[in-house]
């Protein structure tokens, strides 16, 4: 290995966050936050109302500068903050009074979100719901967000997630409906969010798809358990999909580790079996498509040797899928390590590849050593372009987006960049398959 | 500190990171988590001071592991890069909240790390805590790099001075700078050597003890004064100028300090040139007073010194009478100007109807009323620049008295 490389742990040893190393050491200018991500996905989701349980940074830091006390339909998003006497004895106490409080007002579900020195100091909000619930008619749920066990705002992502569990309900099932699952605390902000085609080609025929993605209601998390299927179309919500499993016996199809044909043609079977329904005409020109670009693949990609930076969404099952074409990632950017990956790690270690990880936190000192190492091409975001360094850039393009129409959106772009160092445009999923 | 709907006061960390991040030619690195330092950042970008314009803020990252170990390690390599990438002339080294709980020396540990970097001194500032607020976290880094930095120096041959307490947690501080800038050239021809903090690099700093006169233009950076009055004898004046007399008062006091008189020609022209400018709408604002007084109040919440100064030049200049007024540190807060919290704030927001409202953005538009007369912080937007216009001086006159006229004009 490369001696900037040789404080990295390979993947296949890796089995948890903290096992990732930095390519240097020094952070600048600092990392988003998972307690960020969780006062985003609560202002997204209609009718929740939140309350940071925090130190005053966090409680500054939770509100964007165009951020209310108040949300557009009655939501809360009110601050707890810890004294110096709490954060020696506990908050209990005034958490409770302040969950009376917010329920007076009128909050009909509350996410309480506890930041890092909330977390540090074990402040045991099971206990808190278990005392409180019954005393209120909001509904409640909490996250812990210490940075120190929940790196990056993935993690943030699932848990929150996982959290929005809670105000679910047990509802009859309803046959032929199911529910996409797909949170994402910043475009929301900024872009549309977009859904892959399987979403339309359900609702073409007829089946009721409840979007579990910004702008969802709380009663869409209430209501969530009567549909008979999830669609899972992100790792961060595959949590949430296990944990209605759990719960209510839901059954979820797991789009988002699906890149080859053969396995989304296997997902999208599975899905037809569940609803009862015929999918195979509706994506043949992107099958199509799709196929044509792994045979193109099979050629050019061999030998080929990348390194994946930061904004690439899942790369360690990118990774996987591109090793079967003989492409062999030379260093990984991994914020965190879900289960998923683990499994990844053993079947591209299988495939003879195992490489480095590491997280990227100095971009524009890191991206010198990355370029030292002359990968073939990078994925992901690089600040400046530079000479001669192919990057497939906007790889956050694909989060969210599964199925054939996302393969052929990655290899288009792979190729693109290979054959003339530039993107391309932007992959258009709602137009034709670009033949 | 208990509930909040609105942000809470910011604490003593905050303030010195704040204070800390616009110094040219050193460098922070926060030993802790890495959420603030990136939200920090991002306050700092919204007040104007964006990455390249002071010091780059390092983090270290801090996990489960070292807190239970108390394990360092990530310190020590993270300076050791950023001296290896930056070369800095100083390091300002400060804990995040969390090795504040578990009780991590950092003073100690700067000491322990200083020998291994014996060409970059490694100031600790460690003040945060949880008990003290913004505003003496900004008193505490101002002293504390009062106290480090300046060097023996002989006084500049020409007259020279430093500003002390702009920083940049201060709402408009850009802008206020340059107009005392310009203040202190036009009446007394004279150049700065530093602006503490908001616009200066560690070797202004060290040359701090070669001004004549130090302007300290909040009450955070009096111990900073004394500090350097101690050690280089040099006088300072405490005040911020306000309004046609207040600042011409301002002038004659800071030129009291430096034996010398204001430029008359100078302080005639500009009284000169707001006579007429002020004329009419004065006179709106005094007709207004005599038969509506009720419409003529002025409600004002903000930093001590900025609430006094824009209320004095309101009341004793320009027939506003003094209302509703409160300043927004607890510590600073006196029977003349209290400190409110938002519970005593908010209703005062929210039910004003007649007069002038001047606070802090996010309350201005929570409350739905004009956010042109905000004069503090939280802010809503972004100040990117520092051209915009003042509060202080003879431009900050006019430009009160236009925002309050505007006002009256919207209302009627």
């Amino acid at each position: 290995m490369d001696a900037a490389l040789s404080h990295l742990k390979k993947l296949s040893t890796v089995k948890a966050g903290k096992n990732i190393k930095f390519l240097t050491p020094a952070v600048y200018s600092g990392g988003w936050c998972p307690m960020r991500v969780a006062c985003n996905l609560a202002e997204d989701t209609m009718g929740v109302s939140s309350l940071m349980v925090c130190m005053p940074e966090c409680a500054t830091h939770s509100r964007g500068s165009t951020s209310n006390p108040e949300g557009p339909n009655g939501e809360l998003r009110w601050l707890y903050v810890l004294d110096a006497n709490e954060v020696i004895f506990g908050c209990r106490k005034g958490v409770c009074e302040a969950l009376r409080e917010m329920d007076a007002a009128g909050a009909k579900a509350i996410l309480m979100i506890a930041t890092c020195v909330t977390d540090l100091i074990g402040e045991d909000f099971e206990g808190i719901i278990a005392e409180m619930q019954p005393q209120l008619k909001a509904r409640l749920s909490y996250v812990t967000m210490g940075q120190f066990k929940n790196f990056s705002s993935g993690i943030g992502t699932w848990k929150t997630g996982e959290a929005f569990e809670r105000f679910m309900e047990p509802r009859e099932v309803k046959k032929g409906t199911c529910n996409v699952l797909f949170l994402e605390p910043w475009r929301a902000k900024t872009a549309p969010v977009e859904l892959p085609l399987i979403v339309h080609a359900l609702e073409k025929r007829g089946i009721p798809v409840r979007h579990l993605t910004a702008g969802a209601t709380l009663n869409d998390y209430m209501n969530a358990p009567d549909a008979e299927l999830n669609l899972v179309v992100s790792s961060y919500t595959q949590p949430l999909a296990k944990r209605m499993e759990e719960q209510f016996g839901m059954p979820y199809a797991g789009l988002h580790m699906a890149y080859s044909v053969a396995d989304i043609d296997a997902e999208y079977a599975r899905i037809e079996e569940i609803l009862g329904i015929d999918l195979k005409e509706e994506f043949a020109p992107w099958r199509k498509k799709a196929i044509e670009l792994e045979e193109k693949a099979k050629t050019v990609l061999k030998g080929l040797r990348y390194a994946s930076l930061t904004e690439v969404d899942m790369p360690v099952p990118l990774a996987l899928y591109l090793a079967s074409f003989g492409c062999e990632a030379m260093l990984i950017h991994l914020a965190d390590i879900h289960p998923e990956d683990i499994q990844c790690a053993k079947k591209l270690k299988a495939l003879g590849f195992d490489p480095p990880v590491c997280r990227i936190m100095h971009h524009d000192h890191d991206i010198e050593i990355i370029r030292s190492l002359a990968p073939d091409f990078c994925l992901g975001y690089i600040k400046n372009p530079v000479e001669g360094f192919r990057v497939a850039e906007n790889m956050n393009d694909f989060f969210g987006i599964t199925g054939y129409e996302r393969t052929v959106g990655i290899l288009q772009r792979i190729f693109n960049v290979l054959e003339t160092g530039k993107n391309g445009e932007r992959l258009d999923i709602y137009g034709s398959a670009p033949i | 500190m208990g509930l909040h709907r609105f942000k809470p006061l910011p604490s003593g960390r905050m303030g010195i990171f704040w204070t800390l991040a616009s110094i040219k030619e050193a460098a922070v690195v926060e030993f802790g988590c890495m959420g603030h330092n990136l939200y920090s950042g991002a306050s700092l970008r919204s007040y104007g001071i964006y990455e390249g314009y002071g010091a780059p803020l390092y983090t270290t990252y801090i996990d489960e592991t070292d807190i239970a170990m108390g394990d360092t390690h990530r310190l020590d390599a993270t300076i050791r890069e950023v001296i290896k990438n930056e070369h800095p002339k100083v390091i300002f080294l400060q804990p995040s909240a969390v090795p504040e709980v578990i009780g991590m020396d950092m003073a100690a540990i700067a000491r322990l790390m200083q020998p291994d970097y014996p060409d970059t001194p490694i100031i600790p500032l460690c003040n945060g805590s949880f008990a003290i607020s913004q505003h003496k976290g900004v008193e505490e880094a101002l002293r504390i790099l009062a106290k480090e930095l300046p060097e023996a120096v002989v006084k500049s041959e020409k007259p020279t001075y430093n500003i002390i307490g702009s920083c940049a947690d201060l709402f408009n501080f850009g802008a206020d700078e340059v107009e005392l800038r310009r203040l202190m050239q036009g009446a007394f021809g004279m150049e700065k050597i530093c602006v503490f903090s908001s616009n200066c690099s560690v070797t202004d700093i060290r040359n701090m003890g070669a001004a004549h006169v130090n302007l300290v233009i909040r009450r955070e950076g009096i111990p900073a004064a004394k500090e350097l009055e101690r050690r280089f004898g040099t006088p300072w004046v405490f005040g911020r100028p306000y309004g046609e007399q207040g600042t011409t008062a301002w002038l004659e006091k800071v030129g009291e300090k430096l034996g010398k008189e204001p430029c008359a020609c100078f302080i005639k022209e500009e009284l000169d040139t707001l006579e007429l400018m002020f004329d009419r709408p004065r006179r709106t604002l005094k007709n207004n007073q005599w038969s509506y007084p009720d419409e003529a109040v002025l409600t004002i919440g903000g930093h001590y010194d900025v609430v006094k100064g824009i209320l004095e030049y309101a009341s004793r200049e320009m027939y506003l009478t003094p209302g509703e007024h409160w300043c927004d540190c607890p510590e600073m807060g006196d029977a003349d100007i209290p400190y409110y919290d938002e519970s005593k704030w908010a209703p005062i927001c929210k039910n004003h109807e007649k007069g002038y409202l001047m606070f802090s953005g996010e309350a201005l538009r929570w409350a739905g009323k004009n956010l042109s007369l905000q004069i503090s912080n939280p802010d809503i937007g972004q100040r990117m620049h520092p051209w915009g216009a003042p509060f202080v001086g003879y431009r900050g006159a006019a430009n009160l008295l236009n925002l309050w006229i505007n006002e009256y004009t919207l209302k009627h």
